[in-house]
């Protein structure tokens, strides 16, 4: 697994026990949100 | 021409789904083209098909994954570059962003584009799917989960772009071409037939037409399969009457290609969207996931053969049969096929033909005549869809269903009222919060008790969908509905929520007539049936 993969997978965590909160995502956030799913889309593919 | 504004146009999934986009889009900008049409798509789909979209969009925006990861040691320059990616589409300074993919990617980009009004799928901060316009809230509660939905997809996309419907007719005239496009792989392995089931097709096929030949086409993925082809014996006489192009011909190549040829034959793929967009006639092969009300190749009289039961074949005489009778005639007649295939192998499959109905929906008729519940719940659910979203009144004909089938539908005359019942204490608990938020001193526990009732009606619904799967598609929408509810106070929210429920109430009671309908012609046949025979 890359750097980028595992650092993604740790802020993506991060985001989610955001959420489970109800805490609003910033803008930085929803980016991280946003380059998670294309990668994980584009794997699936 | 002066532009009066710019429509973003997502589409970050597929070629599939860029071509259904295009076809939707296409309509869209000869309606109006005096609308700037911006489309943002992923570069490795876009660019092969840039030849056809740069007809129709006034300028393409693609996402390269890529570029934006730049290095797979750290996010931040992928979060640079997404942002500046994002900042790209800004300075169109789009009047209206369409999110017309469907994916949880396409959800969060759409968010962070901006735009002064949205269409389709975005999501809150809290990551939450929101959805206000009505033909992405079916998709979302409809089309994505079941067997149900009515609607093609490139109908459902023009009727979330706002585009005018209209017949597309076929050419009636057989063209002079000789040559056939055959495509007879798939994305999955479910859905596409054996290699040596071809192999034998396409023997039969050059001996009995010895003027066509046939062009094989697919993607480099594709390459090892085709070597069938060219190494099999049985096929070898005819050698000089193939052509494979697999992993040879661009997708430009592939439409230059369907312009000049008679007929395409293959697996539910892009290759047949692409070949109907060419106005060429298609006969898909429906093996597996398939759901041919909403991927058929758009056009008329094109051809669709779906397995029922998927541990089955697709018989291999009913598709010869088939693709003979469009060589001779362009279309497929079942009394044709009742002569040359057994009963037993025509009952394996629905055959479906494309026509459009006089009001420009794209519809599929059951050859067969084989209809069943899920026909006729489609036939009044797109009644119902095209009046309460587009204001269209559709005109069509009560499916012949079989008694076993009108049993069934009876059988759901409880569930109807069960459900009537439910959406009425809805609309009640929903007036009383209302009315107990324009007292003076709203009392807490009594809006909470209210508030309750509703997650208990909410409850009941979800146990009655789950009993009576053929109202799943209504429960959905209005589940959904009610979670998008607008308003910026909570006494607004409330107010919306009383005129969700009165539409769902009324939407339940024409659902209802509908069915009644339904199964009042199917009795009257039936017993026009009896009397046919006691007078005989």
């Amino acid at each position: 697994m890359s750097n980028l993969s595992q650092e993604l997978e740790r802020e993506v965590h991060n985001i989610n026990n955001k959420i489970k909160e109800g805490i609003e995502l910033n803008d930085e956030e929803m980016l991280i949100m946003v380059l998670s799913g294309l990668l994980s889309e584009e794997q699936n593919e | 021409m002066n532009k009066k504004g710019t429509i973003g146009v997502l589409q970050i999934t597929r070629f599939g789904d860029l071509i259904q986009t295009l076809i939707a889009c296409k309509e869209l900008k000869k309606q109006y083209p005096e609308y700037e049409l911006v489309l943002i798509c992923r570069e490795k789909f876009g660019k092969q098909l840039e030849f056809i979209l740069n007809e129709t969009f006034d300028k393409i925006i693609y996402l390269n994954l890529k570029d934006i990861i730049e290095t797979p040691d750290s996010i931040r320059p992928g979060l640079k570059n997404i942002s500046q990616f994002i900042q790209d589409i800004n300075s169109y300074k789009l009047d209206i962003l369409i999110n017309l993919s469907w994916s949880l990617s396409s959800q969060y980009l759409a968010t962070m584009i901006e735009a002064k009004n949205y269409m389709g799928l975005k999501a809150d901060r809290c990551l939450r799917p929101q959805t206000k316009d009505y033909w992405s809230t079916l998709v979302f509660s409809s089309v994505m989960r079941g067997l149900l939905n009515p609607f093609n997809i490139i109908d459902i996309y023009k009727g979330m772009l706002g585009a005018k419907r209209k017949v597309i007719e076929h050419n009636e005239c057989l063209n002079d071409s000789n040559t056939i496009i055959l495509h007879p792989f798939a994305s999955q392995d479910e859905k596409s037939w054996s290699i040596d089931k071809w192999i034998e097709i396409i023997y039969q096929l050059l001996k009995r037409n010895p003027d066509f030949n046939i062009h094989i086409v697919g993607s480099k993925k594709d390459e090892q399969k085709s070597e069938s082809f060219l190494s099999s014996k049985l096929l070898h006489p005819f050698q000089d009457r193939i052509a494979v192009d697999v992993g040879l011909n661009t997708i430009e190549e592939t439409y230059k290609l369907a312009l000049n040829a008679r007929l395409f034959v293959g697996s539910d793929s892009m290759v047949g969207q692409l070949c109907a967009l060419a106005g060429l006639q298609t006969l898909t092969l429906s093996k597996g996931p398939v759901r041919p009300h909403e991927t058929t190749p758009y056009g008329s009289r094109n051809y669709n053969i779906k397995l029922k039961d998927q541990k089955k074949d697709l018989p291999y005489q009913l598709v010869l049969s088939s693709i003979q009778q469009l060589i001779l005639n362009g279309s497929i007649k079942y009394q044709q096929l009742k002569k040359e295939v057994p009963i037993k192998s025509l009952r394996l499959t629905n055959i479906y033909e494309s026509y459009f109905s006089e009001e420009g929906f794209f519809s599929l008729k059951e050859i067969q005549g084989d209809e069943n519940l899920h026909s006729a719940f489609r036939v009044v659910y797109k009644i119902l869809w095209a009046y309460y979203i587009d204001g269209i009144e559709l005109n069509c004909t009560p499916p012949k269903l079989t008694k076993k089938s009108v049993g069934q539908l009876k059988s759901y005359m409880p569930a109807f009222e069960q459900l009537f019942e439910l959406i009425d204490f809805g609309k009640k608990y929903s007036i009383n919060i209302y009315n107990e938020l324009d007292k003076d001193g709203p009392e807490i526990a009594v809006l909470k008790e209210y508030s309750e009732k509703l997650t208990e009606i909410d409850h009941l619904q979800i146990y009655l969908r789950n009993n009576f799967p053929m109202l799943g598609p209504i429960v959905d929408f209005f589940t959904v509905k009610k979670a998008n509810l607008p308003g910026t106070h909570i006494e607004e929210i409330a107010g919306q929520s009383v005129l969700v429920y009165e539409d769902y109430s009324n939407l339940i009671s024409a659902l209802y007539e509908l069915v009644i309908g339904i199964i009042k012609a199917n009795d009257d046949d039936f017993k026009k049936q009896i009397s046919h025979e006691v007078n005989e």
